[in-house]
Parts: C-alpha cells; sequence; structure tokens
C-alpha cells in the first residue's frame, strides 16, 4: 500500500473520537447501520454462544471420564446434540464473516460500509431471533438426534425438534444476507486502482465463502421445512413407513453440510494469509493461487458431499464416485499450505502472538486435513466412520483450524477494534495452554477411534479408559487456556496500552487509519497503487504504542 | 470503477424499452400457458414431462429476459443466477442417480421393504407387520 | 426521449447514501445483489423439485392418478393472474421511469389486487374441496378414491409443501407491493430513482418463473 502509517515518536494518546464514542446510547447501538458496531455485537454474541457449546462439551467429557453413566442416556445424547447444534449454528459458522469480515471487510477496501448497512443489521437482528428460538428450543424439550437431525429418529423422538430446525432455519437467513453483502461490497465498493488481484486474501477468503453460503444454505433451509413438515404433516419424503427414503434425508442435509465446513475453514484461510504476511513481512507466496483456490475450495466442495454417506445405504457406485471426488479438495488446500510454508521461509519472522496461533494453525490442520484422507477413501471409511476418528479429524480442522485462526486473528486486530495492545505475556501463556489442551484432549480420540470406540456413546468398555481419561483431562487444561485468554483481554480493556494505527507493521488498508476507526472509517477514500502486501515502505513495528 | 454517463450522482436517468416489447412478451406468454394446456391432453409416453418442461422453459426464458431485464443488464447478474442453476444441477443429478444405481453392486438392495410404524398414520394403508408389537403411548409423530 | 416528461414538484428528490459514489452503482449494486438472493430462492424451491421428481419416478401411476385430483380449470387461471401481474410490475417500472405517477401508483394496485386474487382462488376455491375430500398429507389423508394406487399422500404432501411455501412467497410479495405503495405516495419514486420497485420487480418475477413450472408438473404432467 502506498501511504505511510503513522510513526509516533512518542507514545500516542487515546482518539477523541472514534467509532465507539460516536453517538451514546441503547439506541445508537440497537439501531446501528454501522458495520464496525454490528460486527461488535456479533463478536460478543459469538463467543458467548462459544462459552455456552463449551460446557456443553466440558460435561460430555466429564460423563467419559470414567466408565459407568453419570448422565442418564438420553440426557447424555441431548449434551452432544446440543453442543453440535450450539458450535455449528450459533457460533462457528457466523463467526469469523460476521464478527471479524463485518468489521473488516469495508475497511481492508477503504470502504465507508459494505454495500447494504441496513441489511447487514436486519441479518444480525435475524440471527438474535434465531439465537432466541435456539434457546427456547433447549430449555423446553432439548434434542436429542445429533446435530444432524437424521430421520426416521428426528420424526419419532418426542423432543423439541421443529423449535431446533426452526431456529437454524432462521440462522440461516442471517448467512444468506450476510454472504450477499459481502459479495456486492467486494464486487462495488474497491477503491480506485484495487483490482481483484489486489484484493487482500481476507477479502478473496470472504467472497469465497459467501458464495459457498449462498448456494448451500437454501438447501440446508428447504430440508429443514421439510423436516418440519414431515413431522407436522406426514408428507413421506423422509419417512420409510410412508414411503420416504431417510437416505434422500441425508442427501439434502450433506449438500449443505460438507459445504458448511468449508463456510467454516475458508474465512479461518483468509485469516491466516494475513498474519503470516505481516509477520514474516513478505507477500504471500503465489498470492494468485492463494487467492484462487479458495474460489476453487468453493466449487470442488459442492461434489463432494456423498463421502459423509458411504455407510449409509447408498448406493456403493455413487460412494465410488464420491470417493474420488473427494481426493481433488485437498489440492487446493494443500496448495495454500505450502505456500504459506514458502512465505515462512526466509521471511523476516516476527514471533508475535497472532504469529504464533497461525504456527499452530499450520501443524493442527495439516493434522486434521490428512487425516480426512482415510476417512474420504471408501474402505477406510468403513472401519472408522462413525468412531472417535471422525471426531478427531473434524475437531482438528474446525478447533485447531478455525478456533484457532479465528483467535490469531482477533489478537491481530485488536488493537485496530479497541485501540489496545493486551499483555504479550498472557496472551501466550493462554496459547501455549490452548495447543497443549487441544492436541491432549483430541490427538488422544484419534487412538481412540483406530481401537474402535464409536461417537455418541454414553459409556465404554475399560479398554478405553486410559484414554478417555487422558482426553478429558486435556479439556480441563482447553478450558483453562481460553479463561486465560478471556482474562488477557479484559485485562487490555482496562489497561492496555494505547495502540498506534499499525502496531505490527501490516500493509492493508485498515492499518492507515487511526485505531479504533473513525465512525467513516477514512476521511478520504484511498487510493491503491500496488498489491496488499508491499512491505517496501512500511518500517519494522515494533509491536508496541511507540 | 464503471464510467458513468449520468453526470447527476444522486438520480438516475434511463428509459424504459419500448412498450411492444413488453405487450409482445405477455402475449407470448398467453399463448404459450394455452399451447401448455392443450398439449396436455395428448400422451407423449415417457416424453411428456420433457415437453411440459421444455415450454415452461422458453416461457421462463422470456420472463428472465425481458421482464427482469437481463438480456439489458446482462454481465455477473447473468453469471450469478446460471451459478446457482448449475449447482442445483450438481445436486440433483448424484441424488437422483444415487437411488437408480442402488441395486448396481447388490441387487437384494433394489427389494422395496414394507414397513409400516404401528399405529400411523392412521389412515394409510400399509401392512403391519404380523409381529408388530403394539403401539407404545406418547409415540405419535404429529405431537409437536 | 420523446416519452418525457418534467419532474413532478411532489417529489423527493434522491440523495444516495454515504457509502456509494454513485446512483449507477447504487441500482447496479442493488441489483446484483437480489439476482444473488434469488439464486438461494432457486436452489430452495429447486430442492423442492428434486424431491418432486424423486418420488414421482419411483411413483410414477400414483402422480398420474393423483393429479387428476387437481382443477385444470382454476390452475390455469391463476397461471394468467400471475404472468399479468408480472406485466403490470414492468409497467409500474416502466411508468416511474416516465415520472408518471398515477400510472404507476396504477399499476402496483393492479399488482397487489391480481397477487390477492391468486390466494382467494387458491385459498378460497382450490384447497377447501381437498381438505373436504381428505386429498391432504398423510397425518391427514383420508381420501378413498386413489386407493388402487400406492403412497398417493406423497403427492398431495409434495403438492401442499410446494405450493404452500410458493403462496407464502405470494403473500410476502404482497407485503413487499404494499411498501412500494407507501413509497409511491410518500413521492419517493419518480424517474431519478425507482430502485425499490426494480427490486421487489425481480422478486415478483421470480414468483411468477416458480409458478410457471409448478403449474404443469402438479396440474398436467400425466
Amino acid at each position: 500500500m502506498s501511504t505511510a502509517p503513522d510513526i509516533a515518536t512518542q507514545a500516542p494518546s487515546f482518539p477523541k473520537e472514534h467509532y465507539l464514542n460516536a453517538s451514546k446510547g441503547f439506541k445508537s447501538w440497537a439501531l446501528t447501520v454501522d458495520h464496525k458496531r454490528i460486527g461488535l455485537m456479533y463478536l460478543v454474541s459469538v463467543l458467548t454462544f462459544f462459552l455456552v457449546g463449551g460446557l456443553f462439551a466440558l460435561l460430555v467429557r466429564l460423563e467419559l471420564l470414567a466408565p459407568g453413566g453419570m448422565f442418564e442416556q438420553k440426557t447424555y445424547n441431548q449434551l452432544f446434540t446440543l453442543h453440535g447444534v450450539v458450535m455449528v449454528f450459533l457460533f462457528i459458522i457466523p463467526s469469523i464473516p460476521a464478527a471479524l469480515g463485518n468489521f473488516f471487510l469495508p475497511l481492508q477496501l477503504g470502504a465507508k460500509d459494505v454495500a447494504f448497512p441496513k441489511m447487514n443489521l436486519f441479518s444480525f437482528y435475524i440471527y438474535a431471533v434465531g439465537a432466541i428460538v435456539a434457546i427456547v428450543a433447549m430449555v423446553t424439550g432439548a434434542v436429542d438426534t445429533g446435530w444432524t437431525f437424521y430421520t426416521p429418529y428426528s420424526l419419532t423422538t418426542n423432543t423439541g425438534v421443529v423449535l431446533t430446525v426452526f431456529a437454524a432455519f432462521i440462522l440461516g437467513f442471517s448467512s444468506i444476507l450476510t454472504g450477499v453483502n459481502f459479495i456486492v461490497t467486494i464486487h462495488k465498493l474497491r477503491p480506485p486502482g484495487m483490482t481483484w488481484f489486489r484484493l487482500p486474501l481476507f477479502a478473496w477468503s470472504l467472497y469465497a465463502t459467501s458464495v459457498i453460503q449462498l448456494l448451500s444454505t437454501p438447501v440446508l433451509a428447504i430440508t429443514l421445512l421439510l423436516l418440519i413438515a414431515e413431522r407436522l404433516f406426514g408428507v413421506g419424503v423422509f419417512d420409510p413407513a410412508l414411503g420416504g427414503d431417510p437416505v434422500l434425508f441425508q442427501h439434502f442435509f450433506w449438500f449443505y453440510s460438507h459445504p458448511a465446513v468449508y463456510i467454516m475453514i475458508v474465512p479461518a484461510f483468509g485469516i491466516i494469509s494475513e498474519l503470516i504476511a505481516t509477520f514474516s513481512r513478505r507477500e504471500v507466496f503465489g498470492y494468485k493461487f492463494v487467492a484462487l483456490s479458495s474460489v476453487a475450495i468453493a466449487i470442488i466442495g459442492f461434489f463432494v458431499w456423498g463421502h459423509h454417506m458411504f455407510v449409509s445405504g447408498q448406493s456403493e457406485f455413487a460412494g465410488m464416485v464420491f470417493s474420488f471426488l473427494t481426493f481433488f479438495v485437498a489440492i487446493p488446500t494443500a496448495v495454500k499450505i505450502f505456500n504459506w510454508t514458502a512465505t515462512l521461509y526466509k521471511g523476516d519472522i516476527q514471533l508475535r502472538t497472532p504469529m504464533i496461533y497461525a504456527i499452530m494453525f499450520l501443524i493442527q490442520f495439516t493434522i486434521g486435513g490428512l487425516t480426512g484422507l482415510p476417512l474420504g477413501a471408501l474402505g477406510t471409511n468403513v472401519a472408522l466412520h462413525d468412531t472417535y476418528y471422525v471426531v478427531a479429524h473434524f475437531h482438528y480442522v474446525m478447533m485447531g483450524g478455525t478456533v484457532f485462526a479465528f483467535i490469531g486473528g482477533l489478537h491481530y486486530w485488536w488493537p485496530k477494534i479497541t485501540g489496545r495492545m493486551y499483555s504479550e505475556k498472557s496472551a501466550n501463556i493462554g496459547a501455549f495452554l490452548l495447543f497443549i489442551g487441544f492436541n491432549v484432549t483430541f490427538f488422544t480420540q484419534f487412538l481412540l477411534g483406530f481401537k474402535g470406540m464409536p461417537r455418541r456413546y454414553f459409556d465404554y468398555d475399560p479398554e478405553f479408559s486410559g484414554l478417555h481419561a487422558f482426553s478429558s483431562v486435556g479439556s480441563w487444561i482447553l478450558g483453562v487456556g481460553f479463561l486465560v485468554t478471556l482474562y488477557c483481554f479484559i485485562q487490555s480493556l482496562r489497561k492496555g496500552e494505547v495502540a498506534s494505527s499499525n502496531p505490527w507493521g501490516g500493509t492493508t488498508l485498515e492499518w492507515t487509519t487511526q485505531s479504533p476507526p473513525i465512525a467513516h472509517n477514512f476521511i478520504d477514500t484511498p487510493t491503491v497503487s500496488t498489491g496488499p502486501y508491499d512491505h517496501s515502505e512500511v518500517p519494522a513495528a515494533t509491536g508496541r504504542a511507540a | 470503477m464503471a464510467q458513468h454517463h449520468n453526470d447527476n450522482p444522486h438520480e438516475l436517468d434511463h428509459d424504459p424499452l419500448p412498450l411492444k416489447v413488453y405487450v409482445g412478451v405477455l402475449g407470448s406468454l398467453g399463448f404459450l400457458t394455452f399451447v401448455t394446456v392443450w398439449i396436455a391432453q395428448f400422451d407423449f409416453g415417457v416424453w411428456t414431462v420433457p415437453v411440459a418442461m421444455l415450454i415452461a422453459t422458453i416461457k421462463a426464458a422470456l420472463v428472465i429476459l425481458y421482464f427482469m431485464n437481463l438480456k439489458q443488464d446482462g454481465g455477473f447478474n447473468a453469471v450469478a443466477f446460471f451459478t446457482g442453476f448449475f449447482f442445483l444441477v450438481v445436486f440433483t443429478i448424484p441424488t437422483l442417480w444415487d437411488r437408480e444405481t442402488r441395486d448396481v453392486v447388490d441387487p437384494d438392495r433394489a427389494v422395496e421393504v414394507h414397513h409400516t410404524r404401528p399405529g400411523f398414520p392412521p389412515q394409510v394403508t400399509g401392512e403391519k407387520p404380523a409381529d408388530a408389537p403394539e403401539a407404545k403411548e406418547g409415540e405419535p409423530v404429529a405431537a409437536d | 426521449m420523446s416519452q418525457q416528461v418534467a419532474v413532478p414538484e411532489k417529489v423527493v428528490r434522491h440523495k444516495v447514501g454515504h457509502h456509494w459514489p454513485h446512483v449507477e452503482v447504487e441500482l447496479s449494486g442493488a441489483k446484483l445483489g437480489f439476482w444473488i438472493f434469488l439464486c438461494t430462492e432457486l436452489l430452495m424451491f429447486g430442492g423442492l423439485f428434486v424431491a418432486y421428481t424423486y418420488f414421482r419416478s419411483l411413483y410414477p401411476e400414483t402422480f398420474t392418478a393423483a393429479h387428476q385430483t387437481l382443477s385444470i380449470p382454476l390452475g390455469t387461471l391463476n397461471t394468467g393472474v400471475l404472468i399479468l401481474s408480472s406485466f403490470t410490475v414492468v409497467m409500474a417500472i416502466r411508468s416511474a421511469m416516465l415520472n408518471q405517477r398515477k400510472a404507476m401508483l396504477g399499476y402496483l394496485y393492479a399488482t397487489l389486487f391480481l397477487a390477492a386474487a391468486f390466494m382467494v382462488i387458491k385459498l378460497g376455491f382450490e384447497w377447501p374441496p381437498k381438505f373436504e375430500k381428505g386429498t391432504l398429507p398423510a397425518a391427514f389423508y383420508t381420501y378413498e378414491g386413489l386407493a388402487h394406487v400406492e403412497k398417493p399422500h406423497i403427492f398431495f404432501g409434495l403438492y401442499f409443501v410446494m405450493t404452500g411455501l410458493h403462496g407464502i412467497h405470494v403473500v410476502i410479495g404482497m407485503g413487499l407491493i404494499s411498501w412500494l405503495i407507501w413509497l409511491g405516495h410518500k413521492g419517493v419514486l419518480y424517474r431519478g430513482f425507482y430502485t425499490p420497485i426494480e427490486i421487489v420487480g425481480l422478486y415478483w418475477h421470480f414468483v411468477d418463473l416458480i409458478w410457471i413450472y409448478l403449474f404443469p408438473l402438479f396440474y398436467l404432467a400425466g
């Protein structure tokens, strides 16, 4: 970027006017159309639901700490279902796009807002309504079907399927409208000089994510509507007793839910690109390939959903085709991993907290990705399906991948959002605990799965008890790690050092405006004449305010 | 960024298509509806549905190109819409094909299983298996 | 410009939002956004068409026999009503472009009326006989006349879900058209700004498109 960041010779003072104090009072937040305020409201919401989902997880792991049922079987089923439903629909799908994407996409584009600010607020309220319906569903008869709602059990179980599924339907609309907003923003609100191949990689990833959201979520919507209709009126499409086909339900469900996992990970890829570029002071190696690989993942991800259904009763022929296609989706992902690694090689590495998270991501996501291969291969899937191997695989990519990238991104952009720095020491302790806790909890589960421990079981044979106990202890270390990280952020808000506009030496446009930004983001629309990762004019940052 | 021929940045300045275009499309749609109903009395066997869909698609094309103005606007709007259609096809084909190929590897898979959950649904004719247990209480599906 | 009419005095002159560089970008951005949203509607209804195809291929005689209980005259009438309403929306946009405010409002009212007619024909004339006969989804199915085919309730289940979801979209459309009428009375819509009518128009045409496919599949294809 061509504009020089502000280099203070002394510690800057907190800006007098910014988006947080531009207007005051409850109504100024409830009726805001400022994408930054909306992003913050999403951030608080998703983090709250992460806490709720995490509590369910701790209860699940508590049940599995030792053989013998602590909870009743049905209660356990409800616990893991709620863990899944909350984490998938209320936390991870909105997380990076709605919280960080809303905040930073316009800033990275030098724009004053997203394309449709009022619709942005509307999306948030749809999310809020969906969340309330979900909470009501949870307390009035929590579902016990697993977050996948497979028929015919979801048609006969005497729990609140209709309400829970309706909540997910509502939340889907929030997702769709956010996707529409981002795509039009990127098409129409780029600044002069910012061609498509000068977009920051985070913007590219949000574009690809939005495409996936738009094409897949509607199929979930109709799946859920049909499920509700089947339960209430007995339509006959999914219920074998009425002539329907439960495998059809799975086709409908996974056509959304497989691309959904790319909705979860592609924004994380975008964050990692930003972190690696900034903290190795280099352009990301093979920028164009990394940018286009997000689009490739978005497209190929739609062709492989049947790999969740190999043992469902689907035709073996279809299974073979889906298995073959599944291997292709690994290719653009691998392109990213190789290119990031190449960026690090001979880069000027700054081992700040966000970079530590990026490196943890590389390790954990690679493990997660590689362990997807035995699951994608038809033969080995038969042995591993519905075991803890699957649980470990998806936690490695979703948590070791997305959640770690999310927290890394939060550390990276924290000074811009709040105008304050955090204590690097507490942040790193948190990161270390999370890394240890995560791997203790979940690597163990690969071994459990290999030994044959089935998933979604509330009890197990004594041969699994050592590994289960180890995994449960890991979950407690994870919990402590999250508390330490939360503490670190709270302390930053209370007495963190004032941040300069560009504490890390970043090169994308958000670092050219003050921390926190003014309500309209930029005083004048910037003009762009280089790619997004041109480090030639940006001096080495100290990470401090000065 | 696109060059705007309009000097006023706040107000649009467009002219509509000629009236006869819109009236012509309306007339064609009416005519094609008539054709659709008329042609339904003939049985084309396996081609009945494809013929009906073909006529429907011609009508749809007229609405999309002229009423929705896609012919004039073109550009990315068309790409967006047809991408949606493409992925609908991606969803449809394997789903339908799965059912068609269920007995390719194992012929027994094509056998239909007759099964009725005891006591439900009340009026649908389905054979209750001879050894089916009595309906348990609290299990009717329409209880939500 | 032979159809040009001067800007009426009671019009509220349009100003674009602060983030848009030009009103043309605002209009093309809105249209792009809505075409993308229509993709999602296409996929949502498309899923239902997939379910329809799946079960039609499974139980072809059932579909052939069951569709004969639907009224072709009423279905055709409703098709005509929707096509005409698409035309009136287009005419409303045209009138706005020509600063013909009365005509614009007239066409919007006509569209609203036609939409209401569609719902009256459907809910007042088509559905009650079905409730009486018992040609309903499985939980309420009581019709004896189709005992010679298997699983007739699947046809009616799909019929009610698909035409029902379509009907909900018509009602939502009526709400949107009412909003346009309100904007029109406020004086916000004229040659300089008619983007809301364009967007609601796109929605309304899509509702028409879905019916163009539903009609032959349920009423005619036997």
